[in-house]
């Protein structure tokens, strides 16, 4: 610790060890001072250290105390504020950092003013002086001011007013900003007329004693640092001024005027984080007329996110007056009209404009729906998305207004059983539709049944194991058919039964499989059968495995012995008809074995006969001959059957992907000239995806090839935990073509088993009509 | 010692236009800025250079010892050939790369019009230009450019226009930093002013928006977004009159990414002619601009318009909506009056004038609501349009010229270009919240600034590093003051502190070294190393912060230099010796005090 060399490097080195293992109330001796001398103060002679780097790190140690919990003493504050007027870049930058901690280990105590007698909170002074540094010269010492600003909550309301106060003058006018005359104009109810020729005229002449320039304190701190050149220190300042705004309505409410001045910006990144801080103070702040114009600009963006996430943003607002509702409403529906792609989006917004204003909505309604007192309008066209979008809005307005319901036509009243049904999660249950469809009502009863019934057939399947293979057979095939039915008459419990379902499917396979094995017919047509067969179930083994999320372990390991076992039938068939090629073959089935068997071991699980038995000869099976081998293979066989599912996670989820375009409905083929290429933009929602990294889209082309194609990790949108959305595209090129034809475009997932990677169809595949045109000479 | 530092404004002193600035600095003189006044058409048009010389035909080159041009304004470059070419100036003229190369554009364009339009003779030629420009040395950003030996500049960025920059000028201990014009808030091409803590004797800095403090760009940014927007939307079409350079540019970038961010088809379209020149420039000069300019230059150059075409005369009958940005900027004459004559009856369509316009033209008139104007051939002309007024002006405003000096803490700061009374009001500002001198001299008013004076002193690194690790052990102190020892060596002019034993050694002198030796009488019993025992413990409790080293045979030695001896036996009185070097006299004197005043002190202890 005495290393007081000459050479700055070490003494920094010093500090910082001093910083990392000392602390600040232990005392040092000191071999010529007085003998003993607290660190703190040690450190605090060394910020005034004739090299820079060493200040810095003097600073630096105390700011490592203070993250390792040691409390540090208020008396290094005065030496702080001093040095935030350094020359040098990193000194001002851990001085700032040094008041800041200090701000919230001292919130309330006093510290003088200079040139007067007065006492500020040290939160407050602190707050200023943070405030000034907004003004500084470097653009990191800018950033790191404006962002630490946006923790110190405890600052007195005061001085928070103040960062957002710019006085405006012209030639030595008073001036008014155009917030203030925009906040004047709502006030006395006046509304602006477009704009005069200088009616941001001067008003009052000022004295020029009381005119302040500098920027003493906090004043306008915010308004600079949203102004900054750098987009850095933009958006800090904007994080920080959400920050703050969101502890108090008050300042929420002054701020919501620079936050919507950023809605402008020129980065994009900036934009985007001026709407989302703005949708975090949805609790304190309505918007105006004026504001919501600039607002609603932003709609016609060019960038989808934006646009999105302002939606997101209006539907959580709460909107002033009737004619910022309206405003808002056509300027969705033109947005609408220039990007159609955005229609759920907007139908989910309209949604929560509805809902949030009901009673702003309620003199709308009528002009809305095109409603006239004495004649009948015409019935509005049910495919048109605007006005899809419309009735979103009226109709969940209408459940907090029940006035709304009884303007209702007979064709609104259609559309609205419609609507329900195709779009369940955006139209809400209105009163009175519940007692029309009173007979479709016990939805929530049908789903207990379903429930129940899966339970009635998973236990019947109990005694599956020990029944005779010609019994099982048919018991199998009718709770398929029955479960298939199951699955289109439910939504919720859908997932489920399809597992169940499909698992069933394979034991069916299994038992019809152990019938022909029975038969023991071994004519090599009866092989290619048997082998296609067994390529059914490991298809089908595979979809259980990775389709479905939630299956318990129990019923995981259920699924890999019902894959193995037609593995183990497989290997037995081909080693019958060609024992010499199945080296290879042998090898992957060993270790199919061994994975099951460190399975079950590791979930504590028990083995069916068929694999008790082959692991008790699982050395014989590595190294015996070959015919030993067919001899257990075949032992083991013999004790194949089919078993029941457990099921204990009743709510399984699938993986399911949503194609949203291409929309597979256009007759217009695509056209490309021979041998280029064209896009093809797709749009998809999936859900229940735990990694998107393993989806593909494929290409099908009529020569019956196939292409995957790896979406970039940047297209996919995360929605929720297991929902994403991607928006991509696909390019596809062929040689020339007699007629036009389709193309293929579907989503699927790949997955990996060992070395096998195979893809799993996550929906219906979209035909796109294509035609290849001859290069032109 | 005090030197001076003299500046004459031979234009733009209390005034805006004809920036031209002498200045003289540790014995150099200096032009800054060499710029044509708007407002006149004869001699006063240009600075009076006859103020520098002396005599008729005298040539400028003698009496300057370099030029320097801020930006390419013609109220800061205008006068530039006349000085050069026809008064006659030889020396270096320097500026930046994008003023060097836009700079003559600008004055052909203005040569153009004052000799062929208005038929002016003994004007200066293209040649002359061309002349002129040879003369130009180019300096970069933040570089530091040595003009003599004494004499070096540096240019900072300024914000303003293209390539405006702000120089720092210095000579041996005296600095001046010029600003130019400079704009402190960051415009949608150019960034911010920004200056180093360079602490300059005088900081002369312009002060159009002395007496204003606007309101944020944003407002006005969008303000005129949405008016061309829903101009167009309507299907109008919008006409803004502009000149070639400058806030043009600014214009065109916020149209073209506007544009852009819509998703917009209608046309923009850019009068040819100087405008496309101009862009050019911009184009390659693109280090200058603003952080997102630079960014997006990684995918494309922003200069390099996607929806901004050049425009055709045949295309102002066109149908459909449109935005056309025309020259000249005030509606006068040209390309914009025509278009504005043909699109003037028709409410649909708008006008923005974007800047400030003269009494007198047409710009100016409809500002002011006249809805019916008369052309030259005694015809009405209906005007149906709408007429907006746009103010986007790149000068800092009052905050942003106190924001300046407080980055750079000048210890004097002189207000030129801009008006008097506003120059007042900031003067007393600057006093009451800086405490430091402001000036604002008229044109032709010398302001002489006295600026205390360093003496310059080389030391060798070797004897600071001894000396600094004799003191460098303890904890550092800003406030102490640190003695050093050396010899002060003057060779030639130059100041040098060395060692003293070297210094001897130079000057060929043997070492003499001066030893105080004092004897004490002290009555005091027991046996002598008693006595010096209790001296000791009483000069270590004295004396802390030295090393104290007590010897065996009774003497004590005091940081090496300083020797106490006691001597005598068993008498009563005791002789005390007390020895100390020249250089440890206060220490030596403080000891022979001590041990004098208070013999009973030693007793104490």
């Amino acid at each position: 610790k005495h290393l007081k060399d000459p050479d700055h490097r070490v003494r920094c080195v010093c500090l910082e060890l001093i910083g990392a293992i000392g602390s600040p109330e232990q005392e040092v001796v000191d071999d010529s001072h007085e003998p003993f001398i607290p660190i703190q103060s040690l450190l605090a002679g060394f910020c005034g250290d004739q090299d820079s780097r060493v200040r810095a790190s003097s600073f630096n140690a105390m700011l490592q105390f203070h993250q390792r919990g040691l409390s540090l003493r208020l008396s290094i504050y005065q030496q702080a504020c001093q040095s935030l007027t350094d020359d040098y870049q990193d000194v001002r930058l851990s001085a700032m950092k040094l008041i800041w901690v200090l701000s919230h280990l001292y919130p309330d105590s006093l510290v003088p003013v200079s040139d007067s007698e007065d006492e500020l909170r040290l939160v407050d002074d602190g707050f200023a002086k943070i405030c000034n540094m907004v003004n500084d010269i470097s653009v990191q010492v800018r950033m790191e001011a404006a962002v630490l600003l946006g923790s110190l909550h405890q600052v007195s309301p005061k001085f928070l007013e103040q960062t957002l106060d710019k006085k405006l003058m012209s030639n030595m006018r008073r001036k008014k900003s155009a917030h203030e005359r925009a906040r004047e104009h709502f006030a006395s109810g006046e509304w602006a007329t477009g704009q005069k020729w200088a009616d941001d005229a001067p008003k009052e002449e000022l004295d020029p004693d009381n005119v302040n320039l500098m920027n003493i304190g906090a004043c306008g701190a915010f308004v600079h640092g949203t102004e900054d050149e750098f987009l850095e220190v933009r958006n800090a300042a904007l994080d920080s001024l959400c920050e703050l705004a969101s502890q108090s309505a008050s300042f929420a409410n002054l701020s919501q005027d620079s936050i919507i001045d950023m809605f402008n910006d020129e980065i994009e990144s900036v934009r985007l984080n001026a709407i989302n801080s703005l949708r975090k103070l949805n609790r304190f702040i309505t918007l105006r007329e004026d504001q919501l114009e600039i607002i609603l600009g932003v709609l016609q963006d060019f960038s989808t996110k934006t646009r999105d996430s302002l939606r997101d943003m209006l539907g959580e607002m709460k909107l002033a007056t009737r004619e910022c509702l309206s405003k808002c409403i056509y300027s969705l529906l033109d947005n609408l009209r220039r990007y159609p792609q955005d229609k759920l989006s907007i139908w989910k917004c309209m949604k929560n404009l509805g809902s949030h204003h009901p009673h702003l909505a309620l003199p709308l309604v009528p002009e809305l729906l095109c409603l006239h007192p004495y004649f009948d309008t015409p019935e509005p066209d049910m495919d048109d998305a605007a006005y899809i979008s419309v009735l979103m809005m009226v109709f969940n307005s209408a459940v907090e207004c029940p006035t709304v319901v009884t303007m209702f036509q007979d064709h609104t009243w259609r559309h609205y059983h419609y609507l329900q049904d195709s779009l369940p999660d955006l139209v809400p249950k209105l009163e009175k539709s519940i007692r029309v469809a009173e007979e479709a009502k016990p939805e929530a009863v049908a789903h207990s049944d379903v429930r129940s019934f899966l339970r009635n057939l998973i236990s019947g399947l109990d005694s599956l194991p020990n029944m005779e293979l010609s019994t099982a057979q048919p018991l199998l095939e009718t709770m398929v058919r029955d479960l298939q039915q199951v699955t289109e008459l439910n939504q919720k419990c859908s997932p489920s039964a399809e597992f169940v379902c499909v698992y069933l499917k394979t034991q069916l396979l299994l038992t019809k499989l152990m019938n022909q094995q029975g038969v023991q017919c071994s004519s090599s047509i009866a092989d290619n059968q048997v082998l296609s067969l067994i390529d059914q179930i490991l298809g089908l083994t595979r979809k259980l495995e990775h389709q479905y999320l939630g299956v318990s372990s129990v019923d995981h390991a259920l699924i890999q012995q019902t894959r193995l076992k037609a593995g183990t039938l497989q290997i037995l068939t081909k080693m019958k008809s060609d024992p010499t090629r199945c080296s290879q073959a042998k090898e992957t089935y060993l270790q199919q074995l061994q994975a099951l068997k460190k399975y079950l071991e590791t979930n504590e699980l028990a083995a069916d006969p068929c694999f008790v038995y082959l692991f008790s000869v699982l050395n014989d099976l590595e190294n015996g001959k070959i015919s030993d081998i067919l001899k257990h293979l075949q032992h083991a066989v013999k004790s194949i059957a089919p078993c029941g599912i457990s099921l204990q996670n009743s709510c399984i989820r699938r993986v399911t992907a949503i194609m949203h375009e291409p929309t597979g409905s256009s007759d217009n083929p695509i056209r490309f000239t021979t041998g280029l290429t064209v896009t093809v933009p797709v749009h998809a929602t999936f859900e229940n995806v735990q990694n998107v990294d393993c989806i593909r889209l494929k290409v099908h082309y009529p020569d019956q090839k196939s292409y995957l194609i790896t979406p970039k990790k940047c297209h996919f949108t995360k929605l929720n935990p297991l929902q994403y959305k991607l928006i991509s595209e696909v390019i596809i090129s062929h040689s020339l073509w007699s007629d036009q034809s389709h193309v293929e475009i579907s989503i699927v997932m790949e997955t990996r088993d060992g070395e096998t990677v195979s893809c799993q169809e996550l929906c219906r595949p979209v035909k796109v009509p294509v035609a290849p045109k001859a290069a032109k000479r | 010692m005090a030197s001076e530092i003299k500046v004459t404004p031979l234009g733009a002193g209390q005034d805006v236009g004809r920036s031209c600035i002498l200045l003289t600095i540790g014995g150099k003189n200096i032009m800054l800025d060499c710029g044509m006044h708007m407002g006149y058409n004869d001699e006063r048009r240009f600075p009076d250079f006859t103020y520098i010389t002396d005599e008729e035909g005298d040539r400028l080159t003698d009496h300057l010892d370099c030029v320097i041009i801020s930006h390419f304004h013609l109220d800061h470059c205008g006068a530039l050939p006349y000085m050069s070419e026809m008064v006659g100036y030889d020396g270096p003229i320097y500026m930046t790369h994008p003023t060097k190369a836009i700079c003559p554009i600008l004055l052909e364009d203005y040569r153009k019009i004052t000799v062929e339009r208005k038929g002016e003779e003994n004007f200066f030629t293209s040649e002359m230009i061309k002349n002129c420009m040879k003369k130009v040395v180019v300096v970069n950003l933040h570089e530091t450019k040595q003009v003599d030996e004494e004499l070096e500049i540096k240019a900072y960025y300024a914000g303003h226009v293209l390539g405006a920059a702000m120089f720092h000028i210095k000579v041996g201990q005296q600095s001046v930093v010029y600003t130019g014009d400079y704009n402190m808030t960051p415009d949608r091409h150019l960034g911010a002013a920004w200056i180093d803590k360079c602490r300059p004797d005088l900081l002369i800095t312009e002060s159009t928006y002395a007496t204003t403090i606007r309101d944020s760009k944003r407002c006005r940014e969008r303000d005129f977004l949405k008016k061309v927007h829903d101009c167009v939307e309507k299907g109008g079409k919008v006409l803004i009159p502009v000149f070639a350079l400058g806030r043009a540019q600014e214009l065109c970038i916020l149209l073209e990414s506007y544009w852009d961010r819509m998703n917009i088809k209608v046309p923009i379209y850019f009068s040819l002619g100087l405008t496309e020149k101009a862009n050019h420039y911009y184009k390659l000069f693109i280090t200058w601009t603003s952080q997102k300019i630079k960014k997006t230059f990684v995918q494309r150059n922003m200069f390099e318009f996607k929806h901004i075409k050049p425009f055709d005369r045949a295309f102002i009958d066109n149908p459909g909506p449109m935005v056309v940005f025309a020259t000249p900027g005030m509606l006068h004459a040209g390309l914009s009056l025509q278009i504005f004559k043909k699109w003037a009856p028709n409410e649909l369509n708008m006008v923005i004038m974007p800047g400030y316009c003269v009494a007198g033209t047409v710009g100016h008139k409809i500002l002011n609501g006249a809805r019916k104007l008369e052309l030259e051939n005694k015809q009405i002309l209906d005007v149906k349009l709408s007429v907006q007024y746009m103010s986007f002006s790149a000068h800092a405003d009052a905050k942003g010229i106190m924001q300046l000096i407080s980055q750079c803490e000048p210890r004097n700061v002189m207000l030129v270009h801009g008006e008097a009374a506003k120059m007042d009001f900031l003067k007393n500002k600057i006093q009451q919240e800086f405490g430091i001198d402001c000036y604002k001299p008229a044109n032709g008013e010398s302001v002489t600034i006295e600026t205390t004076h360093n003496i310059h002193v080389d030391i060798p690194l070797s004897l600071l590093k001894r000396e600094a690790s004799k003191t460098g052990l303890l904890p550092p102190d800003a406030k102490r003051p640190r003695v050093l020892h050396g010899a002060l060596v003057m060779r030639g002019n130059r100041l040098q502190i060395i060692d003293p034993s070297q210094a001897l050694k130079e000057m060929g002198v043997e070492e003499h070294h001066l030893r105080f030796t004092s004897t004490i009488s002290i009555e005091e019993e027991g046996p002598g190393n008693k006595v010096a025992e209790k001296i000791y413990q009483l000069v270590k409790r004295k004396l802390k912060d030295f090393s104290i080293h007590y010897s065996s045979d009774g003497s004590i030695s005091i940081s090496d230099s300083l020797l106490i001896q006691v001597s005598g036996d068993e008498d009563e009185t005791k002789s005390v010796l007390v020895s100390w070097s020249h250089q440890d006299e206060d220490i030596g004197s403080f000891l022979l005090q001590l041990l004098r005043e208070d013999p009973s002190l030693v007793q104490a202890v």
